[in-house]
């Protein structure tokens, strides 16, 4: 058991090897198996003479250096951050939709979040945009994306928008985003939407038989997979060059089989060629029930991972890389990348990684203008709504919610995924106030994954694994 | 006495903002106007907010055509923020020439010179280009031929003004310093970081620094340089700045690996050096750090330390790895709890040019520096 005497590091053996990791350094060691035991040795790791523990000692491992106080840095200039340079805002156009989506945050499914009639005005959309240029001095490039609901039902609203920004922040690099269901990405629409840097992300989670499943239409419960199968298809016959500002969202459905998935983005080369493909899980936050994996899944989800493992490893050909899995190793990539980097011990002061600045990178806006920090996080929860329109920024929130560490402080300062850790304020909010207990559940996941990716790291390692070979699949 | 001219910079943004707080520069207008670009985020607010400095004043106007009947010149200025010669500075040029009005050109016209010049000589206005520095090294490089290939040393001393990165306010520290030395009565002569110095009514980084001759011969040249300055201008004082950072940021982000300040510090010894940072939390490590840095790279030890009113943005760098160093304004009540935290932890003296008073601190630290030195028997 870790104790404040004892060094900050977490051991952990792989494929008969031994291994530690030691958090000030933010290295994993390839140790024998007698200084394995030395420092799993409270007693004896804290006396050693070992001359090899020694030698780690005198490079700045096995230190018990802790941070005594949790805060975020980022505490201290939250006016400036906020007041500054501000990157994007997220304005919910809508809130209703033509889809109803069984796993949708609002499809009842979530706590409190439902669609409505709502809908934003100009008036208050461009008081968004103006608010993002206000306060966006210090940004090189800002970002106005659109949200729903389904934001295609409020096409002219979204026009309307794109054309007063691109005036009124000349002189900045502005992008413009949407997520679509793809209902309303007709010809007509898109061709409206040409001529603006306008990036779509399609929701569309597989072939026929699953997306049907799961996405509906909600005037007559029917699939919607041909409407938006075939909108895409024409649309990119149309104008190829829309391909480059497309990308696809694909929420996996883990009672489905996986290799459906999988073999349908690699079937629909054509389609989906160009274009990125994002997957993700239905998300469990705010979540009523949770999500239940079917074994089936579970086991070609892994399959695909390690297939994935053998083509970064040049063992097998590029057919076998699928879209879906290589977000699962963003992490693993980042760590193999950054793994000769030193650098400095943890702060007396300091926050695990995770938190965002809330608002100040996807600062979103509902219909009636309330601000949030950002798209995933519910309307319905006090704790974050962090602002509105006409009062600006509520502080004393927004810095609550940069350091949830504090809700677990103790547990932080002890953790080795400290600085490796993907936990804020959105998976500890228990739907109306930040909460301990949902937040120690994140962190199980978060140790879990990263005890995961070290043991991953370790086997590429062992398997010959280069970091030239990752950036050569990462660019 | 002559009438005074009133005045409209465009585009107007932090770049431009220590000239507002040059007190040689705003006297010589009847008026100051600015207009910026409305993305940039200044416009309807007072100029200070572009540097997060004290308060200027002038509040950044949106409008461009609509302020020049009460301007008598238009100085087309550079920027922080991006934009482009053709689609934002020529179309304001035509507009301003059109309605009579002189132009000042900091910024780069390129082929646009010959053009801008007809079009004003026309109007009956006048046209100054101070955006093309035409020093060259042929005089520097001809005088060499016939001499020997040698340092020559330089009696006035030298302060040099040095920053780890562009933006770290070294062109406020270069007015500020000089104005503060010239208020005590000595002699300043100032060899700037930008390329149109001329327009302040001092010397400009020479532009063969930058042209494809030897590394050698460009030392060489900027010692001439400075030794011409040192014996047509007799200052007691020079201040040589230095354009650029002073070390590699990352892979990306080089700062010219130092290579401008290392020349420099090989065609002059200064006596004096105050560097420039961004603002961090920084431990006693890192600014030790820092300071070995500049000693071993270049001989240097130094003076005063300026922690400007800039952090890098962090998550910027971390997402994005962008080409230059984006930074975040720091409000002024931060900074001064911040130098109180750093001065604690370090034995060199810091300071951040934008509080009042800071500078003649600087100024007088350094003429304290230089007088101890003129005790001694020195020839």
């Amino acid at each position: 058991m870790l104790t404040k005497e004892n060094p900050l590091i977490y051991s952990f053996e792989n494929m008969d090897k031994y291994y530690f990791f030691d958090v000030n350094k933010n290295k994993i060691i390839n140790v024998d198996e007698e200084i394995y035991q030395i420092i799993n040795d409270p007693e004896e790791i804290r006396s050693s003479g070992h001359p090899v523990i020694q030698k780690l000692r005198d490079q700045g491992y096995l230190s018990n250096n802790r941070v005594e106080e949790i805060k975020h840095s980022n505490g201290r200039m939250l006016d400036e951050l906020l007041g500054y340079n501000l990157k994007k805002i997220i304005l919910q156009v809508t809130q209703n939709c033509n889809f109803r989506c069984n796993y949708c945050v609002y499809s009842g499914s979530y706590v409190n979040r439902v669609h409505s009639n709502k809908r934003m005005d100009f008036a208050t959309a461009q008081k968004g945009i103006d608010f993002l240029i206000e306060h966006s001095k210090d940004a090189k490039d800002i970002d106005i994306s659109f949200y729903g609901g389904e934001p295609l039902l409020e096409m002219n609203l979204i026009i309307q928008c794109m054309d007063y920004a691109i005036k009124a922040a000349e002189g900045k690099n502005v992008s413009f985003s949407l997520t679509t269901n793809g209902s309303l990405l007709n010809e007509a629409n898109v061709k409206r939407l040409l001529g603006y840097n306008l990036r779509i992300t399609v929701s569309m989670d597989g072939p026929q038989e699953i997306h049907d499943k799961h996405r509906t239409f909600a005037s007559n419960g029917c699939g919607t997979f041909n409407a938006v199968y075939d909108n895409i298809k024409r649309i990119v016959e149309k104008y190829p060059d829309i391909k480059k500002n497309l990308s696809f969202s694909m929420v996996m459905d883990p009672t489905a089989q996986f290799n459906c998935l999988d073999e349908f983005v690699a079937s629909e080369e054509e389609f989906f060629n160009e274009s990125a493909v994002i997957g993700s899980f239905v998300s469990n936050n705010y979540r009523n029930d949770r999500i239940q994996f079917s074994e089936n899944f579970v086991g070609e989800w892994e399959y695909s991972k390690f297939k994935y493992l053998l083509f970064v490893l040049g063992k097998v050909s590029k057919a076998n890389n699928s879209q879906l899995i290589r977000a699962a190793y963003r992490e693993h990539f980042e760590y193999i990348s950054n793994s000769h980097r030193n650098i400095a011990p943890l702060a007396k002061q300091d926050h695990h990684s995770g938190p965002c600045v809330p608002g100040q990178i996807r600062l979103f806006m509902s219909t009636d203008a309330h601000f949030y920090p950002c798209e995933r996080v519910s309307e319905t929860s006090d704790i974050m709504r962090i602002g509105n329109i006409e009062e600006g920024f509520f502080f004393d929130k927004i810095e609550k919610l940069l350091n949830v560490g504090q809700l677990t402080e103790e547990n932080c300062k002890e953790c080795y995924a400290f600085r490796n850790c993907r936990v804020c304020a959105s998976l500890s909010d228990d739907g109306n106030q930040l909460s301990k207990e949902a937040k120690l559940k994140a962190c199980q996941d978060v140790r879990y994954n990263f005890d995961e990716m070290m043991k991953d790291v370790c086997t590429l390692k062992e398997c010959g694994l280069k970091k030239e070979m990752v950036q050569k699949i990462t660019g | 006495m002559l009438n005074k001219e009133s005045v409209l910079i465009y585009p107007y943004d932090s770049h431009f903002t220590p000239l507002l707080r040059d007190k040689g520069f705003v006297d010589h207008y009847s008026n100051i106007q600015l207009s910026s670009l409305p993305g940039w985020g200044l416009c309807g607010k007072d100029a200070s907010y572009a540097d997060g400095g004290g308060f200027l004043g002038i509040t950044v106007s949106q409008e461009f055509e609509e302020i020049l009947s009460e301007i008598d010149t238009v100085i087309f200025a550079e920027a922080d923020n991006s934009y482009t010669l053709e689609k934002n500075i020529y179309p304001k040029i035509l507009s301003a020439i059109e309605a009579g009005k002189n132009i000042i050109t900091l910024v780069p016209l390129n082929e646009k010179v010959e053009e801008v010049q007809e079009k004003c000589g026309k109007k009956g206005s006048y046209f100054i280009n101070y955006g093309d520095n035409n020093l060259d090294t042929a005089d520097f490089l001809n005088a060499l031929a016939f001499g020997q290939k040698e340092i020559m040393d330089c009696t006035t001393p030298i302060l040099a003004v040095v920053g780890i990165a562009e933006n770290t306010h070294k062109f406020q520290l270069q007015l500020d310093l000089k104005s503060a030395f010239e208020s005590m009565g000595y002699k300043v002569s100032v060899v700037g970081s930008r390329s149109y110095c001329e327009f302040l009514g001092f010397h400009s980084f020479p532009g063969f620094m930058k042209e494809l001759i030897s590394e050698s011969d460009k030392i060489l040249c900027y010692n001439r340089y400075i030794k011409q300055i040192e014996s047509t201008e007799e200052p007691d004082l020079i201040i040589v700045a230095v354009p650029g950072g002073f070390m590699r940021y990352n892979n990306k982000i080089t700062n010219d690996f130092g290579i401008t300040a290392y020349e420099i510090f090989q065609a002059v010894v200064p006596d004096a050096v105050v560097v420039s940072l961004f603002h961090e939390k920084y431990t006693a490590e890192y600014l030790d750090g820092i300071m070995n840095s500049i000693k071993y790279k270049f001989g240097l030890d130094i003076d005063a330390l300026n922690i400007t009113n800039r952090q890098i943005d962090w998550v910027e760098m971390t997402n994005s790895k962008p080409s230059s160093v984006n930074t975040l304004t720091l409000n002024q009540d931060f900074m001064q709890k911040s130098i109180e935290e750093c001065s604690v932890i370090t034995s060199v003296p810091v300071f951040n040019v934008l509080d009042k008073g800071d500078t003649a601190k600087i100024a007088d630290l350094i003429v304290d520096k230089l007088s101890e030195a003129e005790m001694a028997v020195n020839f």
